[in-house]
């Protein structure tokens, strides 16, 4: 049996989807859409609600007339601004990435590439994540103990404290060195031969 | 900007025409349970794709491309996986070829037999000689691919050779 007597085999009715299958696939569409939108809007409202929530409060404070002292207080201000810092830098990473790719739909070959690019970005957010996410553990003493000087924690506050970020810290660190290690450098490899298998 | 109504007609006409193109994919990529998954994958694909439409080409060069590229890159996501088998199995969704009545088994058997020689295929084959399959033109596949004409001939040639091996490996 050569490949060409197995054409018109290819070409005939059953080699056709059942209508019936398709609507059903369809529904399955429909359902995982509208539960990745509910999704979405709950990771989305979640973030807003608690960045509105802390700097709001901060800033009600400051306004209210809420004694806070620049020199002595400074770690809880760059504290807050690393987040900001690290969005921006997100952002950046973003955009020159959609201009190194602006025609990544012209052929599967382009689109590899691109996917290729976005993977070694995702790796490169990973560890400026880590990386301030560790500043952010070694400003936690100085923050807390800035507060105790000036009268704003309790040293068992500072202690729940300690022991809650560092947990955050840990939990943290371990799921993005598993994402690193176990999903995109191995996706990384498995795209690069792809893309490999492209060359004549 | 596109809205969902908009998107919605247009991938209901798109798979009014095309689903015999996802079919082949899935199958030519896929086997057993993983075909649920494949095809799952590949219809999101090509609902987010449909914004990105422009009526420059052809419709079905279009979902050709985005089917091909989703399934080339498509890796099963296990923690979903079970969940996606599951829903489809329990309603009885076979994507396997059917039986067909005027031809019978023996010809049903043929048809699996060809997509089991082109799953043992590198997956980049696996595209170009379904695309070939399908009838696309060299000059199409290069397009889509983003490879010279003669590159694809070459490729295709090549194939053609291994998959009638493997036939008459798997037949006798």
């Amino acid at each position: 049996m050569t490949f060409d007597e197995l054409v018109p085999v290819w070409r005939s009715s059953r080699n056709q989807p059942d209508p019936a299958q398709v609507e059903q696939y369809k529904a399955g569409i429909a359902s995982h859409l509208g539960r990745e939108y509910r999704e979405f809007l709950w990771h989305v409202g979640l973030t807003t609600a608690l960045t509105i929530f802390l700097a709001g409060g901060f800033v009600q404070y400051v306004r209210s007339g809420g004694a806070f002292d620049w020199q002595l207080e400074w770690a809880a201000i760059v504290f807050l601004l690393l987040p900001i810092g690290v969005a921006a830098l997100f952002v950046r990473g973003f955009i020159r990435h959609r201009r190194q790719h602006p025609r990544y739909d012209l052929s599967i070959r382009d689109g590899l590439r691109a996917l290729i690019d976005e993977n070694r970005l995702a790796r490169a957010r990973l560890r400026v994540s880590m990386t301030v996410l560790t500043v952010a553990m070694a400003l936690v003493p100085v923050v807390t103990y800035q507060l105790q000087l000036v009268g704003k924690q309790r040293p068992h506050e500072a202690a729940s404290m300690l022991a809650v970020f560092g947990a955050a810290y840990v939990v943290s660190m371990a799921w993005q060195v598993w994402k690193y290690r176990r999903k995109l450098l191995p996706e990384s490899a498995r795209l690069r031969e792809l893309l490999r298998s492209y060359e004549p | 900007m596109m809205n969902s109504t908009d998107q919605q007609a247009i991938f209901d006409s798109w798979l009014r025409e095309h689903a015999a193109i996802l079919h082949h994919v899935t199958n030519g990529f896929a086997s057993g349970a993983d075909r649920h998954d494949l095809m799952q994958e590949l219809m999101l694909a090509l609902w987010r794709a449909v914004p990105a439409f422009r009526a420059a080409s052809l419709p079905s060069t279009f979902i050709f491309r985005v089917t091909h590229n989703a399934a080339l890159t498509w890796k099963r996501a296990e923690r979903s996986y079970r969940r996606r088998v599951d829903s489809f199995q329990q309603q009885h969704i076979d994507l396997a070829p059917s039986v067909d009545e005027a031809h019978g088994e023996p010809a049903t058997e043929q048809l699996e037999l060809l997509y089991s020689a082109i799953r043992s295929l590198e997956p980049l084959d696996r595209s170009l000689v379904l695309l070939q399959l399908d009838g696309v033109s060299y000059a199409q596949i290069a397009e889509i691919h983003g490879l010279s004409e003669s590159n694809v001939g070459v490729r295709l040639n090549r194939i053609k050779h291994r998959l009638t091996a493997t036939l008459q490996e798997k037949t006798s």
